[in-house]
């Protein structure tokens, strides 16, 4: 069976997959449906200020594994959910952010500073239809990138890698995202410092659960979801509840400017942009290859190339009320997803916290190991794996598809989830969360786990930690831990396994050096 | 000179001290077998080797934090107000989540019922959700708005019921808190 | 031995189909708790849910499966030991963790008079596998190839398995480089990414073997296995110990002998019957039900205990 035969089950497992319902005598595949409505979820989830992508990921993906049980053929559902959920609330970010000044992530800060003032300028359906035609644009060419990469990458990091080196990577990775992210290198450290302790908990290779204290409900380790939905949500939550509580007192009501003028996109506009678009995407899609950098340094990036490009040019200044600035910042982080799975589907590492959740769906549900060994062409019948692989792509085409169809109409709509009172959304979160978390560990102790994790997440976020070391470190310490056992027990128990190979040991020097380097770096810049 | 205690030097004591702990105290008194052992004639990694990583990064982040600290002392950006909110907010929660658990049992005694075979029956299994989950929603929209509003009760036990419905019908092996536990 | 269990469960099976419809009268006093100690989404998991469907459908008993992994099945077993022993919560495990893991745990807090054994479900087909295209054709090539001074990675998903590993190599002057890994599908991967040269798999490998991309090179049973008659067991290789294990269903110990009886008797016609989805699965994935039950089941047990405590003592000289 040649790759092609692969591609081609790939795409029937999604469009042939078991039907949902029947619309007239067509069958409707349940991946396809799944996909609109998390496409659809996205977007009102990231229209709704407060809320964001992972959240919405993060509560359904317990009760999408409890719906659809832990079959092979459940992954394709419950990955199109996800998927569609990821590139809907990309798009549906912007919303908030244009029509309210109120930036539901941080990468969305910069689609205020020129989306709001087109929106005050009577131009707010422009805006909005420019932060999507950027954002499709910017996700398509991501999404190229990634089926054009993850099955090369994949391959070549297949016959480089022997577990001592696939050691280092992980520890590479890990050393990167704790640099990189957030606002000092040794926060960053003391996350995945914490999210590798918190992990170890209850595992290990003996009988007796380590660091249980002889507690059982530590011996069963601490459930995923209570810790990563803890740190994540719940943590989020207490924040937010905490910041309505101060702002009581100050509740401006937000005046809306009535939209004036032509509204519409025309394509000699469009084609203005898109040299803006294009610069933007490019600079998101290799963002977005490098683990834990994440979209809000591609939109800066983005954004700060296009202010250049525009100067350059002499157009309308970024700032107040350019179209270039809304395109600039949203093809730039729009075009980190797709790329960010190319770490995700080659080597299992996960880029981004929405990543995270790909992750832990496929680990969760099983029949579906990220890794090399996805893109192996067997020598009799088919690989399963590399059919799920791309299936996973077209379930991505699928989602950009209504992407560019429906999406901007339905994210122009979306525009009245702001009316939803935060004081009542949040405790609501809370409580889907508390379902979730209980519908996949049944067990009271999860949620008092998480709640103690929601703290935890609260004093990060007041202390300027970065939560996302902590989340990836927690996911790649038990794949750390094992793969260096084999390591060393592989090489007839060597205990410079992590130097003895060229590769491992250039692996491990440029972990050391990427902290070292941001470390100081951070230090000058701060003086 | 007195260099002025920030916070970020507070944190890095802290943190130093929790990392220092785990690779000396905890990590080689809670595992079984050490940094490596001896294993069926060969050397292999031992269950305390992977925690004491752990807590040696937690230790070198600490000290970091502390130097840095020292030579830079930032405005502190967590006072006393945060740790009072947060204490009310756990205190919410426990309250909520114990009413969660406790309360179907509790109408099972009252009614000389045993609460373990009725659990998957309505009514019964959506007494402990619904109580402690209106509980929970209401008395947070509470600490944020502080006036008491009956529309607002009516609303949060609206929420729990909904969010009720919607999770146990459709889904038949799903369940609600506490009913996994009795 | 084996043929003495056969013979036995043909008698069971023919008793169990004629009790699943004498036992209609014993009913649990409310939903049961299922739990399993494996991986959830594994061959197991699945084993146990489509156990768990069929009994509701069957006897319109009310299961709820939870998963509870860890510890081989140790943390499962010190959880189900406290549930109510009246036939409400079951748990599935395998015999291992009654055996080797509970003995070799220093405290392992349960014992085997904790609980009530209902019965066995299959067996595992555990043969010791390498990818076809390393060129070993029989278990002697491997020891030539090592002797030669090759160094063999041999992956293993339990510490029982490793020390037969250990010993099996100790018995023909070689030394492997044993690899603990994740599961037998964690094998699986080792082997086709290269990281490992030989491992155990239970079964897993059936059908990599049967399209000639992997090789049973020995069975790690007391007998030979079904897809490869020709692969010696790792008796015949000078081995007092077998690998052979069971996935098996017990409650805490203490529930009535009607309900010992109508539980395992239940599931006993399940999966012995494949028509159901449970019994065609089990085909599928472990080569077929094994059903052991009742005193057969007990003196397996108090056997496999004692090999436990046999096997650590040599492995750990």
């Amino acid at each position: 069976m040649d790759v092609w035969s692969h591609v081609a089950a790939g795409v029937l497992a999604v469009i042939q997959g078991p039907a949902m319902f029947h619309v007239g005598a067509i069958p409707v595949s349940v991946t396809i449906v799944m996909i609109l409505a998390g496409f659809l979820a996205g977007i009102a989830v990231g229209a709704t200020p407060g809320l964001a992508g992972p959240m919405a990921m993060a509560v359904s993906l317990p009760i999408l594994i409890s719906v659809f049980g832990y079959e092979q053929a459940s992954l394709l559902p419950v990955l199109g959910f996800l998927i569609g959920v990821m590139k809907g609330a990309t798009v549906g970010g912007a919303v908030p952010a244009i029509l309210f000044n109120t930036p539901g992530t941080p990468d969305a800060l910069l689609t205020t500073y020129d989306g709001y003032p087109m929106t005050r300028n009577g131009q707010s359906g422009k805006a909005l239809r420019i932060a999507h035609f950027s954002s499709v644009s910017g996700d398509t060419l991501s999404d190229i990138l990634l089926f054009l990469c993850a099955p090369f990458l994949a391959v070549l990091v297949e016959s480089f890698l022997d577990l001592p080196e696939k050691t280092a990577l992980i520890l590479l990775s890990m050393a990167f995202i704790a640099a990189v992210v957030g606002k000092s290198v040794m926060k960053g450290l003391l996350a995945a410092g914490f999210g590798m302790l918190v992990a170890f908990v209850g595992t290990g290779e003996e009988f007796y659960p380590r660091l249980s204290a002889g507690l059982p409900e530590l011996a069963q380790g601490i459930p995923v979801v209570s810790a990563i939905l803890g740190m994540l949500i719940l943590g989020e939550v207490i924040k937010g509840l905490e910041d309505l509580m101060r702002e009581r007192s100050a509740t401006g009501r937000i005046s809306q400017v009535a939209e004036t003028g032509d509204n519409r996109l025309a394509l000699r506009e469009k084609l203005r942009l898109l040299p803006f678009i294009g610069n933007s995407a490019a600079i998101g899609a290799i963002v977005g290859i490098l683990p834990g950098v994440g979209s809000t340094l591609a939109a800066t990036l983005g954004y700060a190339s296009g202010r250049r490009k525009q100067a350059r040019r002499g157009g309308a200044e970024f700032g107040t009320g350019a179209p270039e600035g809304v395109a600039s910042t949203e093809a730039a982080n729009s075009a980190v997803s797709g790329a960010n799975l190319i770490p995700v589907l080659s080597l299992g590492i996960p880029g981004n916290t929405a990543a995270v959740f790909l992750i832990l769906a496929m680990e969760t549900i099983g029949g579906f190991n990220p890794g090399p060994s996805v893109f192996r062409i067997p020598s009799e019948g088919m690989n399963e794996e590399m059919v799920i692989a791309f299936g996973i792509f077209t379930a991505m085409v699928i989602a950009n598809l209504l992407n560019w169809t429906i999406g901007g109409a339905f994210m122009r709509w979306m525009g009245i989830m702001i009316r939803i009172p935060k004081q009542i959304l949040l405790p609501s979160v809370l409580l889907v969360t508390m379902v979730a978390i209980y519908a996949q560990e049944t067990s009271f102790s999860a949620l008092v786990f998480a709640l103690g994790f929601g703290v935890l997440g609260y004093f990060f976020r007041k202390l300027h930690i970065s939560v996302l070391p902590f989340v990836i470190a927690f996911i790649l310490a038990g794949t750390l831990e094992r793969t260096a056992r084999q390591a060393f027990s592989a090489t007839g128990g060597d205990p410079f396994f992590l130097f003895s190979s060229p590769l491992a040991a250039i692996l491990m020097i440029v972990a050391v050096a990427l902290v070292i380097l941001f470390g100081r770096r951070r230090m000058e810049s701060q003086h | 000179m007195k260099a002025r205690i920030s916070q970020d030097l507070v944190l890095g004591i802290v943190v130093l001290a929790i990392g220092l702990f785990v690779v000396f105290v905890w990590a080689p008194i809670d595992s079984d077998t050490g940094i490596a052992e001896k294993v069926r004639g060969r050397w292999a990694i031992g269950d305390a080797l992977a925690p004491s990583v752990a807590g040696a990064l937690l230790a070198v982040s600490g000290a970091g934090l502390v130097a840095g600290a020292w030579l830079r002392p930032a405005p502190p950006s967590l006072g006393l107000a945060n740790f009072g909110f947060v204490a009310a907010f756990v205190a919410l929660l426990a309250i909520g989540l114990s009413i969660m658990r406790y309360s179907g049992p509790g109408v099972a005694e009252l009614t000389a019922n045993d609460y373990r075979p009725l659990r998957d029956e309505i009514p019964w299994k959506y007494i402990g959700f619904v109580s402690g989950g209106s509980f929970l929603v209401f008395s947070l929209v509470y600490l944020v708005e502080r006036r008491f509003d009956a529309r607002r009760v009516a609303l949060s036990i609206a929420i729990a019921l909904i969010l009720a419905l919607a999770y146990d019908l459709p889904f038949e092996d799903l369940l609600l808190p506490p009913n996994a536990d009795v | 031995m084996i043929k003495r269990i056969l013979a036995s469960l043909v008698a069971l099976a023919a008793l169990a189909s004629a009790a699943a419809t004498a036992q209609a009268e014993w009913m649990p006093g409310g939903p049961i708790k299922m739990l399993i100690g494996f991986r959830a989404g594994g061959g197991a998991d699945t084993q146990a849910r489509l156990i768990a469907e069929e009994l509701e459908e069957r006897h319109g008993w009310k299961i709820i499966p939870e998963q509870m992994t860890g510890k081989g099945g140790a943390v499962l077993a010190a959880a189900l030991k406290e549930e109510p022993a009246d036939g409400t919560a079951i748990g599935i495990i395998v015999t291992e963790s009654l055996g080797y893991n509970m003995v070799a745990a220093k405290n392992a807090g349960y014992q085997q008079s904790d609980f009530t054994a209902l019965t066995t479900t299959a067996g595992f087909q555990m043969g010791i596998v390498a990818l076809t295209s390393k060129g070993w054709n029989t278990f002697d090539e491997l020891v030539e190839a090592a002797r030669a001074g090759e160094q063999i990675r041999f992956g293993a998903m339990s510490p029982k398995l490793a020390d037969l590993a250990y010993l099996l190599g100790k018995a023909h002057g070689i030394e492997f480089n044993i690899v603990m890994t994740q599961g037998g599908k964690g094998v699986m991967d080792g082997l086709n990414a290269g990281d490992l040269d030989i491992g155990w798999g239970a079964g897993i490998q059936n059908n990599a073997v049967l399209a000639g991309d992997m090789i049973n090179l020995a069975s790690g049973l007391s007998t030979r296995l079904m897809v490869s008659p020709d692969a010696p067991t790792i008796n015949e290789l000078g081995l007092p110990f077998s690998a052979d294990g069971y996935f098996i269903f017990v409650s805490p110990d203490g529930i009535t002998a009607e309900a010992r009886e109508a539980l395992s008797s239940a599931i006993a016609s399940i999966v012995s019957d494949g028509d159901t989805e449970a019994g065609g699965f089990i085909e599928k994935a472990f080569g077929g039900s094994v059903v052991i039950a009742g005193e057969e089941l007990d003196a397996l047990l108090a056997a496999e205990e004692a090999a436990a405590a046999a096997l650590l003592e040599k492995a750990s000289r």
